[in-house]
């Protein structure tokens, strides 16, 4: 017979009932606060800190995996990359000789029109360390956070477009909304006409829904959307999707369009943080 | 055994069992896999709740929610909610849970983890986050079916001072 069996026969769990009250409305209060407004930040970000080597740990095969792979890669495969790189560094390098006379051009022409000079932001690079942390939603979460400068609304990019904005920052990382996410939305213009529109998540990594679009509105397949910066959280020019459906319906007042993001939003590791203030 | 050493065991048994919880929640799983990602941390839960209901029950239940909640970025509170509700049934009714049979307690995990469902829809709903009724009907298929597994598997793991069949 085993020693403490008279403490298991008393069926009883010490205030229960008390205990499930009192817990029952703290998670209410829970629930409310962080709802409406931000009180319980302080307490989301203690657990934060307390789940980030777990997070790290699960990240931690993959980034091993990338180790492996660049140490492992052979001298012919490293030639062949650097001749790549290099030529395609020579590529860019043209392109910016003839930026930087732009930007001067057009930080000149602003001068003129007496408008604000601010074209260059300054960036950060951010590592994607968790991702489909929720199914209802399209939230990842990024390596970098209050401690390193990251702010609430701050807007992420990868090399070919918008990837979304920052939702909740951490200390020491930060969660971030895509632009896919069914409750995103953001400011746009197409680039050719200027015609501004909104480009709305509607749960797919694949297409964004562009809504509000009169029939008659100047629109082709093959637009190329970029931020308007009118909403005033994104700053304006980076390029975001690509309109690749347009369907007209006659008995409705507007068209259905869709467009094609063009940040690949779910195969994303590093991402880019531009600060804009 | 000594009852302290059996009990220190078993908590530290399940420390790991909850830390390796966050961990399978956290890692990143297939599309098509991603709407039957299991409820981990409620059948772990539901299970010390059954067994060992002194250590585990509802400060446990709601402080895991918490975790679940700040990992998984929802609304803080909303698991630790859900979960509360489940473990505080579950201790009310742990003794006789025991005694079920195998087959009649999978059938009650099964109503448990759809009231579970229920509750985050529910605040989610409230909430303004819509979501798709297969996201809520993953769960709680690959819950029902991983249960019998869970629940033997971690029966190996943790000393009983009853003896149980």
């Amino acid at each position: 017979m085993v020693v403490d069996s008279d403490k298991h026969r008393r069926p009883r769990i010490p205030a229960l009932n008390i205990k499930f009250i009192l817990l029952f409305c703290l998670s209410f209060f829970l629930l409310f606060s962080d709802q409406k407004n931000n009180y319980v930040s302080l307490l989301r970000n203690s657990v934060a800190i307390a789940i980030h080597p777990i997070q790290s740990l699960v990240d931690f095969p993959q980034r091993f995996g990338s180790w492996i792979n660049t140490n492992i890669s052979s001298r012919e495969e490293l030639i062949q990359e650097n001749k790549r790189l290099y030529d395609d560094q020579l590529q860019k390098k043209l392109a910016l000789q003839r930026l930087a006379s732009l930007e001067q051009e057009n930080i000149r022409l602003r001068k003129i029109l007496n408008a604000s000079s601010t074209i260059k932001n300054s960036v950060q690079i951010a590592r994607i360390i968790s991702t489909d942390i929720n199914p209802f939603r399209h939230l990842v979460v990024i390596n970098k956070g209050e401690q390193d400068g990251a702010y609430n609304g701050q807007v992420l990019v990868d090399s070919n477009g918008v990837i979304g904005q920052i939702l909740q920052t951490n200390f020491l990382s930060a969660k971030v909304i895509l632009i896919s996410d069914t409750d995103h939305a953001l400011p746009v213009e197409i680039n050719r006409n200027g015609f501004r529109a909104l480009a709305q998540g509607n749960g797919s990594f694949h297409s964004l829904s562009i809504p509000f679009i009169p029939n008659n509105a100047d629109i082709e397949i093959g637009d190329l959307l970029v931020t308007s910066g009118l909403g005033g959280k994104f700053p304006n020019g980076y390029p975001v999707a690509i309109i690749d459906s347009i369907s007209l319906n006659p008995t409705q007042q507007f068209a259905d369009v869709t467009a094609k993001p063009l940040a690949s939003l779910n195969q994303a590791r590093e991402v880019i943080l531009i600060n804009s203030n | 055994m000594p009852s302290e050493i059996k009990n220190n065991q078993n908590k530290v048994i399940a420390f790991l069992a909850i830390l390796i919880c966050i961990i399978l929640i956290l890692i990143p799983t297939p599309d098509l896999l991603k709407i039957y990602k299991p409820d981990w941390s409620l059948l772990l839960l539901i299970f010390l709740a059954i067994n060992i209901p002194k250590e585990f029950n509802l400060g446990m239940a709601f402080l895991v929610g918490l975790l679940v909640d700040v990992s998984k970025g929802s609304l803080l509170g909303q698991h630790a909610l859900a979960s509360l509700l489940i473990i505080f049934l579950v201790t009310k009714f742990h003794l006789q849970l025991r005694i079920f049979p195998f087959l009649q307690l999978t059938a009650v995990v099964c109503f448990l983890i759809i009231i579970y469902q229920f509750i985050l829809f529910w605040i989610n709903g409230v909430s303004g986050i819509s979501s798709s009724f297969a996201s809520y009907l993953g769960p709680i298929i690959s819950g029902t079916i991983l249960w019998p597994i869970i629940a033997k598997l971690l029966g190996q793991l943790f000393i009983f001072s009853t003896t149980k069949k």
